[in-house]
């Protein structure tokens, strides 16, 4: 039956590319069908692809309108190709500094008590494609961010089963993916006072299915509140040590420099510091950039706001460029670490080219910024959300 | 003496050889490289979205042959230079919903490939005009395409990830 299950999903996820991809398919892998299959890619359905192969999907942000982002339309962010796993064939290995190295299968997993938290995952590099002047890494617009319920046990009950020793500081987190050629393993490391809180899950569900193959199948990590690259996919390696991981996506990637550059300027990894927690940010979902509003009549300026570990305590939106601004209506669904819904009804009165904004402000009084922190890496893109739309006359 | 001129063939051939590798321009030997060596790994929509000066993409190239990618450190400005050329700072970010994708994909498959391969279409470096102008001309070749379709194509020939 366990044997089975597994095999049904892989032919699950085939069926799927078949079904839905396959006009994309010999053009974008050109491998054809058994090729997007077996790396087992996800359906690309309504979202945008930056790049087919390794998969990296973003939702268009007028597509995300409700508190929990259904599971075709989570953006998906893949450094390799997705790994094809057979759930019999897979274990999670826990070792290093503790009492008891352990080999859990899915279903010891399964059989301890779970949790299902709603957490925003946002991609440290939402937003990169506006940082001026550019720099490398996937153009991502501002819908690299969606909210799940993610299912799932608390990491640290296993790291208690493993039992913990004194040396160690931190939790690297290496998942199934390879790179190719001279490519370094994906691998993140987690300070373990953040490894051992209660809601940092290892999580097996999103929104009550399984988790797909772009999503990490069986099993990833979801660090509530951090940055998105610690919520590592295909999960299958967890060690405890005593220092940081040396790999490069810890000590070069996904850091920002320690104080403050110039835009454009080259920032030495010594000079960087890790990205923890995700700042506080509000996105303008609808009406979606460039669209036509009609004047004198009621229009309803939608989005969310979000703010990693911190609670969001108010939206402000200006329909006059920043002129004035209003307070929104925030939406009754919350969670500790799940993004708010905002809403204001605005009657445009005056025809002509609006610029709309959206400010978030967190329980912390911290809120967004006119320009965002220009940096190496293009990540934590943060600014004060802007999308410029028509008002035609009533 | 028939010994010699074999030999002296021979010499003349690798001369020859050498003068018609040598004689390939730079940025073509760049393109050739970046569409068979970068393409291993992952795909030209990856590259095409980004916007990098030529530092920039020194550091990229660097970085990937450091990952293992195919390409010898005597090539690494060139390819550089040839993808700061394409896809520098001045090139807006692209990606597009992959509905549109996939159906500008199937009518390139369906209609263009009547009459020639697609990476005829793929070799172009055409902006929105230019692609316009190339379609009417088809179209008045004989192509099927409405103007939907046209504007459909243009965009993601000019824009979308090929």
């Amino acid at each position: 039956m366990q044997d089975r299950r597994g095999e049904v999903i892989t032919r699950r996820a085939f069926l799927d590319a078949a079904l839905r991809g396959a006009a994309g398919t010999a053009v974008i892998a050109g491998g054809g069908l058994a090729s997007l299959a077996a790396q087992g890619a996800a359906p690309a359905g309504r979202l945008i692809v930056h790049s087919a192969r390794p998969q990296d999907l973003e939702t268009p942000a007028h597509l995300l309108t409700s508190w929990i982002t259904p599971n075709e339309l989570f953006y998906v962010r893949s450094h390799f190709d997705t790994p094809v796993i057979r759930e019999d064939a897979w274990a999670l290995r826990v070792d290093g500094a503790v009492g008891t190295p352990l080999t859990l299968t899915i279903d010891d997993l399964r059989r301890m008590p779970s949790r299902t938290l709603p957490v925003t995952l946002e991609c440290a590099g939402n937003g990169r494609g506006n940082y001026d002047p550019p720099v490398a890494g996937v153009q991502w617009g501002k819908g690299a961010v969606g909210t799940a319920r993610w299912t799932g046990v608390p990491l640290a009950d296993v790291l208690r089963r493993a039992g913990v020793q004194a040396p160690a500081k931190f939790l690297w987190l290496d998942g199934a993916d390879t790179g190719p050629g001279r490519a370094p393993d994906f691998i993140r490391s987690l300070p373990l006072d953040k490894a051992v809180d209660r809601d940092t899950l290892l999580a097996y569900e999103m929104n009550g299915e399984r988790l797909s193959p772009a999503h990490g199948f069986p099993l990833r990590a979801v660090v509530a509140g951090w940055e998105g690259a610690y919520s590592v996919k295909w999960l299958s390696h967890l060690t405890l040590s005593d220092h940081d991981h040396p790999g490069p996506f810890v000590s070069t990637a996904y850091r920002i420099p320690r104080s403050p550059v110039a835009p454009g300027t080259v920032v030495g990894a010594g000079e960087t510091v890790p990205i923890r927690g995700l700042l506080v940010k509000s996105i303008i979902a609808s009406p979606a950039a460039g669209t036509a509003v009609p004047g004198g009549r009621a229009t309803t300026i939608s989005g969310f706001a979000w703010s990693g570990e911190h609670d969001i305590d108010r939206v402000d939106v200006s329909v006059d460029n920043g002129r004035t601004w209003m307070p929104a209506t925030l939406g009754r669904d919350r969670a500790r670490y799940a993004w708010r819904q905002f809403e204001l009804a605005w009657v445009p009165k005056e025809p002509g080219s609006h610029v709309l904004l959206s400010r978030a402000t967190n329980a912390e009084g911290r809120t967004q910024p006119i320009e965002p922190t220009w940096n190496p890496g293009g990540y934590l893109w943060d600014a004060v959300d802007r999308v410029r739309v028509d008002v035609h006359p009533a | 003496m028939c010994t010699l001129r074999k030999f002296a063939l021979i010499v003349a051939g690798a001369v020859w050889a050498t003068s018609v590798a040598a004689g390939q321009a730079p940025q073509d030997r760049a393109a050739e490289i970046v569409k068979t060596r970068c393409t291993q790994c992952h795909g030209m929509d990856l590259i095409a979205q980004q916007r990098l000066t030529q530092p920039g993409w020194d550091r990229e190239v660097a970085k990937m042959i450091g990952w293992g990618a195919a390409i010898d450190s005597s090539q690494a400005g060139d390819v550089a230079a040839y993808l700061a050329a394409r896809h520098g700072p001045g090139r807006p970010a692209t990606g597009l919903p992959s509905d549109t994708a996939n159906a500008a994909s199937r009518l390139l498959d369906a209609r263009c490939t009547v009459c020639h391969a697609t990476d005829l279409i793929a070799a172009q470096r055409l902006d929105a005009d230019g692609w316009r102008r190339e379609l009417a001309k088809m179209v008045g070749w004989g192509a099927v395409l409405s103007a939907d379709e046209q504007a459909l194509l243009v965009e993601h020939l000019a824009h979308g990830s090929r």
